[in-house]
């Protein structure tokens, strides 16, 4: 033992199985604990058990919510003729953001991935043809620009394509407040290809 | 701590942090290493598409000789593989040898002949209009050469006959084919036909972009693929259980079903 409570040693060693939390930030975060009030500390270790008890998966877009549906599912002001696609909840979160997307989601829960043996099977990608009833007129396809999502979408566009349904994909290129000058082939070439009317 | 020079393979990426990644490359001049490419993830990322897995990049990065973790300074694309990363097949095909070269190759061992046989691999994957399959096949072959397994099609290892037209039985153990005569003590191995033992000695020592011309009808392919995955697995350790060629399967399997209805039953209603 390093230190002179294990309780004190157990915090840490737990701390740190945290992504991008050493032992030494461990220890930083635990002696920042033990010096503010006790209360604080209870609000925190509460905050931390709700998660696993309350959050829980939405049973239609497979979002994190507290209530099934989850919020944006049991919206009856929303577009229900729109799904949007998309690899994890925090993207969904990023969306909303913007204010723009008034549709529906489904959350796959990853990428297809061929080295980490990531396939259709492993993602929430039969539980989106079941959603597909006689309303839904729309999918877009919502999934990171890089190698993993395009892989994805392009597996749901074979898998779609057949049911008629209008297939789009978020368009990739340029971000605003980048330089041109600066900016790859492919990234370019996209932006080129994905270009709109004025 | 040297700023180097090379071109490279991007085999694999790994998420790190917020926005870094840290990469696994196959390189010309110094082997397999991985590098960290910090705020490659950004939005913003002066990178962008640069360091995309199955690309062929040219580098400059921090070389620490004693570090198992190198530091990017600068990336291009040399060949974006554009046709590979647009077509589920041709992408799933890649990731075989890149995910062979990944998992057996230890950092830092240098063999320039293999990152152009990977190379040629991927361009050819990239640019074939059909029988795309063969280069991966080919690369297999050329693999197990160049890791000290050179099999033999053509000659029996006993006595050096020229093999038949009913075929042969492949010895593991000899990395070879044994006729009739010279089979008293058979190890592990499988019975060749003859038009694939012609044409995996056709894949060791044609040029690999010929690969591609060379008819396998679907029997003869299973049963080279078959024989390729036994005798690579028999050899080398660790290209047991290769995920790329799992998800092959996966995606090949689910995708024969093309009919709205049957996806739905093969999909929901089935559950």
């Amino acid at each position: 033992m390093r230190y002179s409570s294990e309780t004190v040693e157990r915090a840490v060693h737990e701390l740190s199985k945290l992504p991008g939390i050493g032992r030494k930030s461990a220890q930083r975060l635990v002696f920042f604990l033990l010096k503010r009030p006790a209360e604080d500390v209870k609000i925190l270790a509460q905050a931390l058990l709700d998660l696993h008890e309350k959050v829980k998966y939405c049973s239609i877009c497979y979002n994190i919510t507290e209530q099934d549906p989850c919020h944006i599912c049991s919206d009856v002001h929303r577009d229900q003729s729109l799904i949007c696609v998309v690899e994890e909840a925090n993207d969904v979160v990023a969306l909303e953001k913007t204010g723009e997307f008034k549709g529906l989601y489904h959350v796959l829960g990853g990428a297809m991935s061929p080295l980490d043996g990531i396939g259709p099977d492993n993602l929430k990608m039969r539980e989106l043809l079941t959603r597909l009833t006689g309303q839904v007129h729309e999918i877009i396809l919502a999934t990171n620009p890089n190698t993993e999502g395009e892989a994805t979408a392009l597996y749901l566009v074979k898998l779609l394509r057949p049911l008629e349904l209008k297939l789009t994909r978020i368009a990739r290129g340029i971000p605003i407040g980048a330089d041109i000058e600066y900016a790859d082939e492919i990234t370019l070439s996209r932006a080129i290809e994905g270009r709109v009317t004025l | 701590m040297a700023l180097s020079k090379t071109e490279a393979i991007v085999l694999r990426t790994r998420r790190q942090g917020e926005t870094s990644k840290i990469l696994s490359l196959y390189t010309q001049h110094y082997g397999r290493i991985s590098v960290m490419a910090k705020g490659a993830r950004s939005i913003k990322s002066r990178y962008g598409g640069v360091l995309e897995p199955q690309t062929h990049i040219g580098l400059v990065f921090y070389r620490y000789e004693t570090r198992e973790l190198q530091y990017l300074s600068q990336a291009e694309i040399i060949s974006p593989f554009a046709k590979l990363h647009e077509q589920l097949g041709r992408m799933a095909m890649a990731a075989i040898p890149c995910e062979m070269v990944e998992r057996n190759e230890a950092n830092g061992h240098v063999n320039p002949a293999l990152f152009h046989l990977l190379l040629s691999t991927l361009t050819v994957i990239d640019g074939a209009e059909k029988g795309y399959r063969n280069a991966v096949r080919a690369f297999m072959v050329r693999y197990m050469e160049h890791s000290g397994f050179k099999p033999e099609f053509a000659h029996c290892r006993g006595c050096g006959q020229k093999q038949r037209s009913d075929g042969a039985f492949f010895d593991f153990s000899k990395g070879g084919f044994v006729c009739d005569a010279c089979s008293g003590t058979l190890g592990e191995g499988q019975k060749l036909s003859a038009a694939v033992l012609e044409r995996l000695h056709y894949f060791l020592q044609a040029p690999l972009e010929k690969s591609v011309q060379v008819s396998v009808d679907a029997a003869q392919g299973r049963e080279m693929d078959r024989f390729l995955l036994s005798y690579m697995q028999y050899h080398i350790e660790t290209l047991h259980h290769l995920n790329s060629i799992i998800y092959l399967d996966k995606i090949q399997s689910t995708l024969r079903i093309v009919k709205p209805d049957e996806q739905r039953k093969q999909y929901g209603d089935s559950e």
